[in-house]
């Protein structure tokens, strides 16, 4: 009757004679783990990239038609500031010239602009309206 | 390392996240400009309003003027101004509300 011998440690397995650090990784070439690839991080930082400025996008589009409203809405007044200003402006400059001809009354009326702080410079240009720009 | 279509998606994200600052840039430049703009618009709309006070006494004073000494010259001022002054008895002034077409 014939034993059979167990089989010599080197014919069960060579892994267990070598040494941990030199074992060969099971399938580490032409593998890959899923899960552990660039795509995933790049494709979030990519999608948050676009998220933020494009909220900041949106916040600035709502906030411009805000601004065009209120500019819409300063039409009118503005208009009728720069009315009242060049009104203001040629009745001062017209009595402060009328007064330098000595005239009697244009002269109390520019004394009591001046007692108010008032000053009139007949020769000086006009003020300028803030530039209208749209 | 990334396939060929991953590659192309995070590229483009990229690309569109690059478009988008920009336009954020050049919109951001652009709402500061029309922010100074409102805000100078209404600097001068607020001062003009504290000069209608002045501007109705200045009227009101060359009216009286002119009725009282019946002086043709201050009259002539309110004229240029689109302003009639009548003389009778009291000074009736037709100062024009400003802006609502006076002159």
């Amino acid at each position: 009757m014939e034993n059979p011998a167990p089989a010599p440690a080197s014919d069960t397995g060579t892994t267990a004679a070598a040494p941990a650090g030199s074992r060969p990784r099971h399938g580490a070439r032409g593998r890959r783990e899923p899960g552990h690839g660039p795509f995933l991080p790049l494709l979030l930082l990519g999608v948050a990239a676009i998220a933020w400025p494009a909220f900041q996008c949106y916040q600035l589009v709502n906030e411009k038609q805000a601004l065009a409203t209120v500019f819409g809405n300063q039409a009118k007044p503005f208009e009728d500031s720069g009315k009242l200003r060049s009104s203001l402006d040629g009745l001062i400059r017209e009595t402060a010239l009328l007064a330098g001809k000595g005239h009697a009354g244009a002269k109390l009326i520019v004394d009591e602009l001046a007692r108010r702080g008032v000053t009139v410079s007949p020769d000086a240009p006009p003020g300028e309206p803030p530039k209208a720009g749209k | 390392m990334l396939n060929r279509t991953e590659f192309w998606i995070v590229t483009s994200l990229a690309a569109a996240s690059l478009l988008l600052m920009l336009t954020n840039m050049v919109m951001v430049a652009q709402h500061r400009k029309a922010q100074a703009e409102v805000s100078a618009r209404a600097q001068y709309i607020q001062q003009a309003a504290q000069l209608e006070p002045l501007y109705r006494e200045v009227v009101k004073a060359l009216a009286d003027l002119s009725v009282r000494n019946n002086d043709a010259a201050l009259r002539e001022v309110l004229a240029k101004q689109g302003i009639t002054v009548s003389g009778n008895p009291a000074p009736a002034t037709t100062a024009p509300a400003p802006g609502n077409g006076g002159k």
